[in-house]
């Protein structure tokens, strides 16, 4: 599958850095089967997944990093899986409702056959030592797919520019990390402490348009 | 359980939790403790299939309902964890109405570096159990200097850390 080059330009003359949206009305096919790929190739319990998402969609040229680094903050505050909520916002920016829903059934449908299948024959495969091994040695790349995904939204979000946004923003981040990993409190004060304190602190020195 | 109860179970757990394993402790109260339908050993056997299968994280809750009711369990499963994700379009027209302002530009920025520290915080919570296992820890470190340096595919990786854990157990040196 050949990326498609985006037809329209959502957001004309946006650096890489930058948030928003590159691409528009981008097939219902398209979207399904881009989801769908994902979905199949990114094993490992949702870790695998964001990483994939973000290469496969910026790569494609849709979306900035940025953008994903918000629709992955956005996401959390919306019930449910945030990974499916990923995809129906992207869906939904490139493709409008039917885009949403096919970007869904594009996501959901060959992990869904891949858990059925694995249900049925999991208690053979794990009792098995060497199934067992096995599983035990994805855990770790899995902790280093999320830790490289947290280093490339951090390069799509901070604006280098702004020396001094940049530094706020740095710090905002260690102490999103700190308040969940040690504090363990919930995700959602921390994004919404996040948006309120962006608000103030984190305001674009000139005037910018968003996605 | 009849299927109509197992899809509003599995809704309500669906609605009431974010970032999938919040569902676990709504489902395990449910389920276990107050219908008595499956066991603690279904629900981790459950969990360790979803840490594996690709796609979405949260999908346990599709083997869960394969064990309440078999294949007609497991649609239901699938079915509610994809209606709730559809309000994420009232946040993106809210968000898009507004976008322009500085104040909102800002607060975007807000949002995508809280999502970094929480990104890191999920990887660390990984890693912490494996901090008494040094081999663990360096499949970490080679798979992220792969990662940062080549950009590489996630499904490579996977296969190798696989491949490295069976490599260790021929070889004797098991991974906790």
């Amino acid at each position: 599958m050949e990326p498609p080059l985006a037809e329209t330009t959502a957001d004309a003359g946006l650096r890489p850095g930058e948030i928003g949206v590159l691409a528009r009305d981008v097939p219902v096919a398209t979207l399904f089967l881009t989801f769908a790929k994902i979905s199949a190739r990114s094993w490992g319990g949702g870790s695998g997944t964001i990483y994939t998402m973000n290469q496969e969609l910026v790569r494609r040229g849709w979306i900035t990093p940025g953008q994903f680094a918000l629709d992955f903050g956005l996401s959390r505050l919306v019930p449910g899986i945030n990974l499916i909520a990923i995809a129906v916002m992207t869906g939904y920016r490139l493709g409008g409702l039917l885009g949403a829903l096919a970007a869904t059934a594009g996501f959901m449908l060959p992990a869904s056959a891949i858990t059925v299948i694995l249900t049925i024959g999991f208690s053979q495969f794990t009792t098995h030592p060497i199934g067992n091994a096995a599983v035990k040695g994805v855990v770790p790349v899995t902790a280093a797919l999320t830790f490289a995904l947290a280093a490339d939204n951090a390069i799509g979000v901070l604006p280098r520019r702004e020396r001094r946004t940049m530094a706020l923003m740095l710090l905002y981040a260690l102490a999103a990390f700190a308040a969940s990993a040690i504090v363990h409190l919930s995700v959602v004060f921390v994004i919404v402490g996040g948006g309120l304190v962006g608000a103030f602190l984190f305001r674009p020195e000139k005037e910018e348009v968003g996605p | 359980m009849t299927i109509p109860e197992i899809l509003l179970v599995f809704l309500k757990a669906s609605f009431l939790s974010s970032g999938g394993l919040q569902a676990l402790p709504i489902l395990q109260d449910e389920l276990i403790v107050q219908r008595n339908v499956l066991d603690y050993g279904a629900f981790a056997t459950a969990v360790a299939i979803g840490r594996i299968t690709p796609g979405p994280n949260g999908l346990f809750v599709i083997t869960i309902g394969y064990y309440l009711a078999g294949l007609a369990g497991a649609i239901a499963g699938i079915v509610a964890l994809s209606i709730p994700p559809f309000l994420a379009i009232g946040l993106v027209h809210a968000h898009r109405r507004i976008a322009h302002r500085r104040w909102v530009a800002g607060l975007t920025r807000g949002i995508g570096a809280s999502s970094v520290g929480l990104l890191a915080a999920l990887g660390y919570s990984f890693t912490a159990p494996l901090a008494a296992q040094p081999a663990s820890l360096v499949i970490l470190a080679v798979a992220l200097g792969i990662l940062l340096v080549t950009k590489s595919d996630a499904l490579p990786l996977l296969v190798g850390g696989a491949a490295a854990g069976v490599a260790l157990y021929l070889i004797g040196v098991p991974l906790a």
